[in-house]
Order: structure tokens, then sequence, then C-alpha cells
């Protein structure tokens, strides 16, 4: 559990010198204009640990070496302690989304934004049912009411 | 197990080089954190979110402050308000609609 505390904590430290300039892009010079790109960066990590008694009792018969299998909270055969376990995992993604870009050229400075056409979209449809679906059950409370 | 700590910062950014101008870029950082290394199974995470906020330009003779806009995000926003705006008036028009029914019995 010391090394994964150590772990942690390390990490954090990482979290906490993040590089933020990872958001602006390398200006790129085109024609007389540069243009600096610049994304929303995310990222993130998680990780796991436990431990445990096995599953197996470390007994063996007088021939081999075979241990016996049996469960957890049942007691080994030959009085002797379960084996200890433990497993452990983690993870980590990082995504950026470009959102926009600025325009240096002779005739000044512009921020151009990009838009995620798929999410607007996406959006669109979800309040366009969100919306049908609201006012049809409107309607119908007025009409029952009517009749 | 301890609670999530979650911090909002903003950073500057290192300052980029363009011709005669000066650009001093400006960062959201926020974060939030967990972990849990209290006896038994032990575990954390965190996630950070880096999001531009403005660039000063700063000139051979003068200073100007742009704004990045997210406009996906914005619009995104907007849609979610109507959602909400929809649903309040339609729960107000039901509302409504089956206390009069109600009153005139």
């Amino acid at each position: 559990m010391e090394a994964l505390q150590k772990l942690i904590e390390q990490l954090d430290r990482i979290s906490e010198d993040v590089n933020v300039d990872a958001v602006f892009g390398k200006p790129q010079t085109f024609e007389g204009h540069t243009l600096i790109p610049v994304a929303e960066v995310s990222y993130g990590y998680g990780m796991g640990l436990g431990s445990g008694l096995g599953c197996e009792c470390s007994c063996h018969d007088e021939d081999g070496a075979e241990a016996e299998a049996c469960c957890e909270d049942e007691a080994c055969a030959c009085g002797e302690e379960h084996e200890e376990a433990s497993a452990g995992g983690g993870g980590a993604g990082a995504k950026a989304r470009p959102i926009a870009y600025i325009e240096i050229g002779p005739e000044g400075v512009h921020v151009q934004p990009i838009i995620d056409d798929q999410k607007i979209a996406l959006g669109g449809i979800l309040l366009g049912a969100w919306a049908v679906g609201w006012v049809g059950l409107v309607l119908k409370t007025l009409f029952t009411r009517r009749a | 197990m301890e609670l999530p700590e979650q911090r909002i910062r903003v950073v500057a950014a290192s300052p980029i080089e363009v011709g005669d101008r000066r650009l001093l870029p400006s960062v959201l950082v926020s974060s939030l954190r967990t972990s849990c290394t209290h006896g038994g199974p032990a575990g954390g995470g965190a996630a950070i979110r880096l999001r531009p906020i403005s660039v000063v330009l700063e000139g051979p003779e003068s200073a100007e402050w742009i704004e990045i806009p997210n406009t996906t995000a914005n619009m995104l926003s907007q849609m979610m308000t109507a959602a909400a705006t929809i649903t309040l008036v339609s729960l107000l028009i039901i509302g409504v609609s089956r206390l009069l029914r109600q009153a005139s019995g």
C-alpha cells in the first residue's frame, strides 16, 4: 500500500505541474499569415490495488507438490494459512480537441472558432426530440381536457 | 474514503513570439482528484482539464486582450437552456390545465 501511496503522490505532483503550453500549438506561418492552433486538453488516470487471502491452500500431499484447492472461507485441511494474494490495475487517457486558431496577419489578430459539427448536430437532434415529446404531452393534456 | 479534491486556477502559459508581437496566453486549469489508501483495497485517480481563456497581445505600442471562445460548448449550453425552458413551460401549461380542470369540476 505504501508503494501505491507514493505512486499517487507522484502522479499528484505531475498533475500540479501540468504543461499548460500543450493548449497552444506551435505557430505556423503561411503566405504572410501566422496561425496558432488552440486546443482544449483533458486527461485523467485511475488505479486500484487490493489484497486478500487466495483460494488455494499451500498444503502439499506426500508425493507431489500440488496445492489443495478449496474456497477462501474454508479452512485448509492441513491447518496452514491460505496464501495471500494481491492484484492491481490502472489506466490513463488523454484527449485534445481543437477549439480555435489565432490568425495573425498584416490586418491584425483574429480568433477563429472551430465548431464541432458532429456534437452540434447530435445536440440539435436530441433537442428536437425533447421538444417534440414535450409538445406532444402538452397537446395530449389539452385535448383530454376538452374531451 | 477521502472526498474528491477540486482545484481551479488560471495559469499563464509561455509567451509566444510572432514577429514584433508577443502573445501572453492564459489557461484555466481545473482538476479533480481522489484517493483512498486507508487499509483494505486502495485506489486513486485524477482528471485534469486545460481550457484556454484568453490571449494578451503585446504590440510595439499597445496591448490588446483577446478572448478565446469555446463556440461548441456555448452552443451546446444554449441548447441545454432551450431544453430546460421547454420543459418548464410545458410543465407550467400542464399544471395550469389540470388546475383549471379541477376548478371546473
